[in-house]
């Protein structure tokens, strides 16, 4: 039955698979409160089942996709799971974008100043998506190649580059002002970053190129970064990760109590 | 209109990026309504982007194509429990959309093991460092590289300050012990060395992004539009006079805000 | 208000301004300050300096254009030594406008140094859910990938000759503004020991640096910083060499603002201690 149909049987097979996930749909509907959360539980440990076991399992030589490589039984199923998993995903894209869809075209109905935003929002999304699917097609028009250059290169990448270029300016304006050395801590963190600053501009590197090498400012940057912040860095990275593999888990196994697997 | 566009594409690009940026460094001044409007325009151009790049580049070729050009039927299931996901919008029946998300954060788990063994665990192993100077070694037919009194000091250096921080964290008993407390003493203050480090890393990171952004305005805008010798100078110049309108706005009498946000 | 208050207290569009003219009026110096390389963008040159010509290198970019200021520079230096080396690559991504930005840059080099698309590199494109992804990517390739950004199968190509799985690829380079490089070294580098190298944002670079010490990654190109050191050893002369001084003004622009700020308010503390009045 898995196998591909190229014959007129195809369209049945479909047709006959979407009455399946709507009855699948309707029965989920139709459950009580009780047994959700024994299916939520079912459906997130057996996801979690197969990477977990195919990690675990002792690996023997064997061959995978025409190639000679290490694995267990289940080993040959992770391309086909790589094949859908990612597809799957793709599919959550659309919730964004009706969440946006919604909230613009409630600012348009209501008409007043924003109005003209919202449009704006409207025409710019229409006008990507479809320069875009033209631009990509296997013959591209040039009027499709010359709309989407503009679209992508003139607009995107330009408004995207600037959004990021503002922190600039923010992150100026708050270093003066915020930035007080008021206990200890607060002196060795302006220091450091003095440092670390001076270290990594060219300027910096001249103030104390006539000094002795280990007393240059790029050395001590490069020291503080590889020997004092390399092994802070660890530490709560670590740290993180144990806490992490304790939270995944917590969550495979059901223990983890709140709104996922309560009503 | 079509042909114009054709013909006159690259120099349009660089008309449409200045605009834009000029539109978004409006809000240094003040929020104004020119702002607002580039700002939607980039959610627009940003989501279209992000919905076409997802069917071209993952959609058509990982679903679409098998099911329909190779016949794979069964792929439908594919949208089927994708569409899963839109039971959110439901108040009654959300519960639905949490099979599919539940489904992804128990694969996300049963990967938190190998996540663990390759990224973590490595890390743990590192942190133990030879202490003791010595020259260069054969251990097991494998090199072993000279230790130097300097790197002896460093790695001891490394180890307590790993230790430190860790003891930092460690909230599972109450740090009573003064070799405790010190240590997290100590820890904390390493970890101000940590967040310089990311401060003055932070600062050229996003100075990294300003400049880029007055090198387009500068030398491609201005050289490709006015011209290579006198076109960087001549935006420059429009700059500079921006700079003037902004400083004289922001002393007119009835417009002076120091503390207005940052 | 007292001077010193001032001095805590200027307006943020006078910092704006004195910003603004600090990254814009170096453009104009022709002073070219030599730029020390680090011992991590050593590195980096040399992991790739050690590749033969032929070797498969997997590029994945995984920046967009709100990072371009870093990342361009650091993409434009990578490709620029693999095409060079006369190396085979192909680029991956998992942010949806790198296949393009990279793509711009691969093209626009490649007529300099006559490296083709499809015999001498290839953009397989957008991809999406990393980890499930490099799961499967790591065991067949071209079964995963399929095909290029232009839905043309793999297998038509010569430079896919010879790739099969991951342990084929000889290095792999992870240009990013995220920590998706962390993803690549728990299911690519980790498992199959391929060398590999990253190329973070300066935010990144001091976490990346923990990599580097338990030599998970061989080598960093930190930042713009890195960027502008790998030129200097590759000998070209781009934008990034002019961004250098624009960097430096704007710096100690910072620093002289800060410290202006710290001394202006331990200077008043002072005079209020003496005036017997609240710090």
């Amino acid at each position: 039955m898995f196998t591909p149909k190229m014959d007129g049987t195809w369209t049945g097979y479909v047709i006959g698979s979407i009455v399946v996930g709507i009855v699948l749909m309707l029965v989920l509907m139709q459950l009580p409160k009780r047994a959700r959360k024994y299916i939520l539980w079912t459906v997130t440990f057996l996801g979690g089942l197969f990477y977990a076991l195919e990690f675990f399992l002792p690996t023997h030589e064997m061959m995978i996709e025409g190639s000679k490589t290490e694995g267990n039984f289940l080993s040959p199923f992770v391309v086909p799971m790589t094949n859908v998993l990612p597809a799957l995903s793709a599919f959550a894209v659309g919730l964004g974008v009706i969440n946006l869809f919604q909230m613009h075209t409630k600012r348009v109905l209501k008409w007043n100043v924003d109005s003209i935003n919202s449009i704006a929002f409207f025409i710019a999304m229409i006008l990507m998506t479809v320069g875009h699917i033209m631009a990509k097609s296997p013959h591209p028009s040039p009027f499709a190649t010359s709309l989407y250059k503009i679209l992508f290169e003139g607009a995107l990448q330009s408004l995207d580059a600037t959004m990021f270029s503002i922190i600039a300016f923010y992150i100026t304006s708050a270093a003066y002002r915020a930035f007080r050395v008021r206990s200890v801590e607060a002196t060795l963190l302006l220091a450091t970053a003095i440092i670390v600053m001076l270290g990594q501009i060219t300027l910096g590197q001249l103030l104390t190129s006539a000094l002795p090498e280990y007393l240059h400012v790029e050395v001590v940057r490069n020291w503080i970064l590889t020997k004092v912040n390399a092994p802070a860095t660890r530490a709560i990275s670590v740290g993180l990760g144990i806490g992490s593999l304790a939270v995944g888990l917590r969550i495979w196994l059901g223990l983890e109590r709140g709104s996922y697997f309560e009503n | 209109m079509t042909n114009w566009l054709i013909t006159n594409a690259d120099k349009l690009t660089l008309w449409v990026g200045a605009i834009c940026t000029i539109a978004l460094y409006s809000a240094l001044y003040k929020e104004n309504r020119f702002y607002r409007l580039f700002e939607h325009i980039f959610l627009g151009l940003a989501t279209g982007f992000l919905v076409a790049q997802t069917w071209t580049d993952v959609l058509l070729p990982k679903w679409w194509k098998p099911m329909w050009d190779e016949g794979r039927w069964y792929f439908i299931f594919i949208a089927i429990f994708g569409a899963f996901y839109y039971f959110i919008f439901s108040q009654k029946h959300s519960w639905i959309s949490r099979i599919i998300i539940g489904f992804y954060l128990g694969v996300a788990s049963g990967q938190a093991f190998q996540v663990y063994a390759n990224d973590f665990w490595p890390q743990i192993q590192a942190s133990f460092k030879p202490i003791i100077p010595h020259g260069a070694v054969t251990i097991a037919g494998k090199a072993v590289k000279a230790l130097s009194p300097a790197d002896a000091v460093n790695n001891i250096i490394f180890m307590v300050i790993v230790f430190c921080v860790m003891m930092y964290f460690f909230f599972s008993f109450e740090q009573k012990n003064p070799i405790v407390k010190s240590s997290a003493k100590l820890g904390r203050w390493m970890m101000m060395f940590t967040f310089g480090a990311i401060f003055g890393a932070t600062i050229m990171a996003r100075l990294a992004l300003l400049i880029d952004r007055i090198d387009y305005l500068l030398n491609e805008f201005g050289a490709q539009v006015f011209g290579e010798a006198s076109g960087p100078k001549i935006v420059f110049m429009m700059l500079l006079v921006l700079m003037g309108i902004v400083l004289y706005l922001a002393f007119k009498k009835d417009n002076t805000s120091p503390d207005e946000g940052t | 208000m007292n001077i010193l208050r001032f001095l805590q207290t200027v307006d943020r569009r006078v910092i704006y301004v004195l910003l603004m003219l600090s990254v814009t009026a170096p453009f104009f110096l022709s002073i070219r300050l030599p730029m020390r390389v680090s011992p991590a963008t050593e590195a980096f040159y040399s992991a790739i300096e050690e590749r033969q010509p032929g070797d498969f290198v997997l590029l994945a970019v995984d920046w967009e254009a709100g990072t371009r200021g870093e990342n361009g520079p650091q993409t434009e230096a990578v490709i620029t030594h693999l095409m060079r080396k006369k190396c085979r690559f192909a680029i991956l991504s998992f942010a949806p406008q790198s296949p393009k930005l990279t793509q711009d840059i691969v093209e626009r080099l490649g007529k300099e140094y006559h490296s083709v698309e499809g015999v001498d590199w290839i953009n397989w494109g957008y991809k999406v859910n990393a980890k499930n992804y490099l799961k499967g990517f790591v065991r067949d390739i071209v079964g995963v990938v399929k095909t290029n950004n232009k839905t043309e199968p793999l297998t038509k190509f010569p430079v896919m000759e010879g790739i099969k799985t991951a342990s084929d690829i000889k290095l792999l380079v992870n240009i990013t503004p995220s920590s998706v490089y962390q993803t690549y070294l728990q299911f690519v580098a980790g498992p199959l020991k391929v060398p590999m190298v990253v190329a973070p944002t300066s935010v990144m670079v001091p976490e990346v640096f923990n990599y580097l010490d338990s030599k998970q990654i061989s080598g960093m190109m930190p930042g713009l910083p890195g960027a502008g050191e790998y030129e200097g050893k590759l000998g070209t002369n781009t934008k990034v060499t002019r961004f250098a001084n624009s960097a430096s003004f704007a710096h100690i622009l910072i620093i002289f603002f800060i410290i202006m700020g710290n001394v202006a308010m331990l200077l008043e503390r002072r005079q209020n201690a003496r005036l017997g009045g609240r710090a």
